[in-house]
């Protein structure tokens, strides 16, 4: 759990972290709900938990591995968020057990899904650990938008921090003019509202999917390369933050 | 005279006929609702992408999708193994419900480690809640769509006799 409480106002959404409020103890908890609404986990012998060595001063943080299975998950899941239309959200995400080898080897790390499907789609913001190939550590960010062919809109970005924490910020506007801008920082460098690391042009917009009403954090659906270098490693996750309308940043 | 009879049976009626080339949540495919086990038919996978992800959408799902209803009763015990007809294709199968055939339905059980070609088995946990629960066979591991497949099921399914009447 985060030992670092953020200043919350009205414009906040939600905070979760990974263990008891302001518990700044070597002991973590046994189970991860509450905060969080539930787990997810399942394939093969994934798993969640909540261990010791949290970042940024926090006591715990959430271990996250998968089993050898294209269905498994290790997640936590906040259903706060109610049809959201402006959803900003925030996570620290370290790699550094993970094998970045291999093109195709991917695993989800977030997912904020809306109530409904639009064009066969749940999810508004897909974001994905994977290699480059020549083993660099990316990550992928996948946007739902009216496109009309794919109906989804992608970029990516090479984790700055490849054998460590990462912060990882996006701001979600939805409707018919549909933004996402996003940061992905080293943990300590210090952002702003203004400079975000870059965006995803939402190409006909996003407004079918009425907004974000769960959110997902934890490794899920592994491509059968990421199986195949990274079954049962470990990924860890810190300090999740999800608000309406402030900016979130450090 | 009328009797209207309520209650526990091994196996019960068909109330309707499926649509033949249906997959669908909509419209499961043939033999649904699958009410008895064993159960043993082909799956020809003309079904359309319905699933892009499944689980309660946290699992991301590949290309088209067959779609079967099951109908359970209390005191169920069953598996259910899926084999497909092509060497290639590396299928995955789930078990999603009760009663919601949807993106957002959580998994009850389901299965994706055989490997392309090979059976998937998934075994739930005995006695789930009395209700339609529906096998989805999809694939986790590329855009290609379902292919013909061998389902069986074995076990014990009762159902719940919803309305029987008797002139």
């Amino acid at each position: 759990m985060n030992t670092k409480m953020k200043t919350l106002s009205m414009a906040v959404l939600g905070l979760v972290g990974f263990t008891a409020a302001g518990a700044a103890m070597a002991q973590c908890p046994a189970s991860l709900v509450p905060p969080w609404t539930a787990t997810n986990i399942g394939g093969g012998t994934s798993a969640a938990s909540s261990v010791t060595g949290g970042y940024d001063s926090t006591a715990c943080r959430l271990q996250s591995s998968l089993g050898n299975s294209g269905s498994a998950r290790a997640q936590v899941r906040d259903d706060t968020p109610a049809n959201e239309t402006r959803y900003r959200a925030q996570f620290i995400f370290d790699p550094t057990s993970l094998s970045g080898a291999g093109g195709t080897n991917q695993a989800d790390v977030f997912l904020a899904n809306s109530a409904a499907p639009f064009n066969g789609l749940l999810r508004l913001v897909r974001m994905q650990y994977g290699g480059s190939g020549g083993g660099t550590k990316r990550l992928f960010i996948t946007a739902a938008c009216n496109n009309g062919t794919t109906n989804t809109c992608i970029s990516q970005i090479d984790l700055p921090t490849q054998a460590g924490p990462n912060r990882i910020e996006f701001d979600l506007t939805v409707g018919a003019s549909g933004t996402l801008r996003y940061w992905v920082t080293p943990l300590a460098t210090a952002t702003t509202d203004g400079s975000p690391t870059g965006t995803v042009t939402i190409t006909g917009g996003n407004a079918g999917w009425v907004g974000v009403d769960q959110a997902y954090v934890g490794l899920a659906s592994p491509s059968s390369a990421f199986r195949a270098a990274n079954t049962g490693n470990n990924a860890y996750f810190d300090q999740f933050d999800s608000r309406r309308q402030t900016f979130i940043g450090n | 005279m009328k009797k209207l009879i309520s209650g526990l049976v091994a196996v019960a009626a068909t109330f309707g006929t499926p649509m033949a080339f249906a997959q669908t949540c909509a419209a499961p495919g043939a033999p649904s609702p699958i009410t008895a086990a064993p159960a043993n038919f082909n799956s020809a996978c003309t079904a359309a992408d319905e699933f892009n992800s499944i689980c309660a959408g946290s699992v991301t799902a590949t290309g088209t999708s067959a779609v079967y209803s099951i109908q359970l009763g209390a005191a169920n015990n069953f598996t259910i193994t899926v084999t497909p007809s092509a060497g290639t294709y590396d299928h995955a199968i789930f078990l999603i419900g009760p009663n919601s055939c949807a993106q957002t339905a959580p998994c009850v059980a389901d299965a994706d480690n055989a490997g392309a070609g090979a059976a998937e088995s998934l075994d739930p946990a005995d006695n789930l809640p009395a209700g339609t629960y529906y096998l989805v066979i999809d694939s986790t591991a590329g855009p290609t769509g379902c292919v013909p497949s061998a389902v069986s099921i074995v076990g014990t399914l009762p159902v719940s006799l919803q309305n029987f009447s008797v002139e």
